[in-house]
């Protein structure tokens, strides 16, 4: 004869098989949606990765592109301009020796010292051998030296944190670069400060300037209007370091770029 | 407590509703909900007849069960026919209804307990609509095809499934004992069944929305 209590007790028993069904299902469901949510994330990274590729590729052809045309200025056009120029001095000592008036080779001399400089400067631009030679310190200082009109101050610590990581030292060189011509270009400044902290995680690049400065959504804006090399140029370069760009606008405008440096070591 | 049980009835009964609304409701159904509302609107039918013959012509309604056990299985055998496209699955459902069809003739013709024979084909058709449906999850969640699970119409209905046929089968395995004991005792066990109708209805009605709105 069957009690009630074990009616009872498989009554409870089927209800909570019930409810243990319902509950796997349910298990089902979220272990799901955690698994998708990975295999998504790690599609995103993938993307991320190739996207990085594809950006450092992009980088390193164009730096390759600029070596070989500051190679070539230097090596083939600057000795043809200063041979030129020293015909060009011989003959207005001649001239002038037998009394008659070189000031149009003279000047024509002029045109010629101009240009070796500009071909000169815009070497050191595409191909910064101070920064191949001496780091990033001295290439940033290099170039901050030959700013004129403007009171330039910087400073730099954890040099020895940035050595064996030439790619991101060019990155970071050519990010200051763009990110100076675009104030000096844009903005009426008379004071620069620029700082480089380095430490084992990360290099922090401050710009601070006395101009009227922008914010990151102005920023943003720009760069998605603009047709130009130079804000695409330094948005490739800040992806591809993987570094944080946050630029402010206050009393003095100041531009941060924090770049991790804790993968460098693979470059 | 019969008044418990009498609404309890009514409402499991009347549960299939339902989801027969949401499906009678659209006009472009996919083949595999129309298979579905085929098996609705036949368990429907079933209830009704079963109401019919035990409330209106006091007879015995163990018939019914042979009935709606071939429904299930066969209809049901169709709808996962349909849902996995898989040819070494397709190839057991095949065989198994082949068998089982071998199995509930053998049933009806040897075994002579009218309750027994009907539920041992039910509960060999629990078995293999609950394995079905498990075989279903695995395959969803091995293949990650769908984005989001949660809103997918067919998981639910796959859910109702399993969700219902486990309970039944559950309920199927003593109702024999319990018959033999005491009549009376059902009034404690067949809500398990009852209350699984009306969950199963609700899940499927869900499963049938999200499907009309995808």
């Amino acid at each position: 004869m069957v009690n009630e209590k074990t009616i009872i007790l498989t009554v409870l028993a089927g209800s909570l098989f019930i409810v243990v069904i319902i509950i796997f299902i349910f298990v089902v469901g979220i272990n799901y949606r955690k698994k998708m949510i990975e295999r998504d994330s790690d599609y995103q990274l993938q993307l991320k990765n190739k996207e990085l590729e594809m950006l450092k590729r992009v980088i390193e052809t164009q730096e390759t592109e600029r070596q070989k045309i500051a190679a070539n200025l230097h090596d083939e056009i600057n000795p043809l301009l200063v041979s030129m120029k020293h015909v060009l001095t011989a003959q207005a000592r001649e001239l002038a020796e037998r009394g008659i008036d070189s000031s149009r080779i003279s000047n024509q001399n002029e045109v010629i010292n101009s240009v070796i400089e500009n071909i000169q400067s815009s070497t050191r631009d595409l191909s910064p051998r101070i920064l191949y030679k001496f780091g990033l310190a001295r290439g940033i200082n290099s170039y901050l030296g030959d700013i004129e009109g403007v009171d330039v101050r910087y400073d730099f610590s954890g040099e020895d944190y940035l050595e064996h990581t030439e790619t991101i030292n060019l990155n970071i060189y050519r990010i200051t670069l763009e990110l100076i011509n675009n104030i000096r270009k844009y903005e009426r400044i008379t004071k620069l400060h620029v700082s480089l902290n380095c430490t084992e995680r990360s290099a922090i690049l401050r710009i601070l300037h006395d101009g009227e400065g922008i914010t990151n959504e102005e920023f943003n804006q720009y760069a998605s209007q603009s047709r130009g090399i130079g804000l695409n140029s330094i948005i490739a370069r800040v992806k591809l370091l993987e570094a944080r760009l946050d630029l402010t606008k206050d009393k003095d405008s100041e531009i941060v770029l924090e770049v991790p440096l804790f993968n460098a070591r693979k470059d | 407590m019969v008044l418990a049980y009498d609404i309890l009835m009514y409402t499991s009964a009347l549960s299939y509703i339902i989801p027969l609304y949401l499906l009678i409701n659209d006009k472009t159904l996919s083949i595999i909900l129309k298979v579905l509302s085929l098996f609705l609107v036949l368990s429907l039918a079933t209830e009704f007849v079963s109401f019919y013959a035990i409330n209106i012509q006091h007879k015995d309604n163990k018939w019914v069960l042979h009935i709606y056990t071939l429904i299930c299985q066969f209809n049901l055998s169709l709808f996962y026919w349909f849902l996995i496209q898989n040819r070494v699955i397709r190839i057991f459902i095949l065989a198994f209804n082949c068998l089982f069809l071998l199995f509930f003739i053998y049933n009806i013709q040897f075994i002579t307990d009218n309750l027994m024979r009907a539920q041992l084909a039910y509960l060999l058709s629990s078995m293999f609509l609950i394995c079905i449906s498990s075989f279903y999850f695995y395959k969803v969640y091995t293949e990650m095809k769908i984005t989001n699970l949660f809103q997918d119409g067919l998981f639910w209905i796959n859910s109702a499934f399993l969700i219902y046929f486990s309970s039944t089968f559950y309920v199927s395995l003593f109702e024999e004992y319990i018959r033999s004991e005491d009549l009376n005792l059902l009034y404690y066990t067949w809500p398990i069944q009852l209350v699984s109708t009306i969950i199963f209805n609700v899940i499927l009605s869900r499963g049938i929305w999200l499907m009309r709105k995808q």
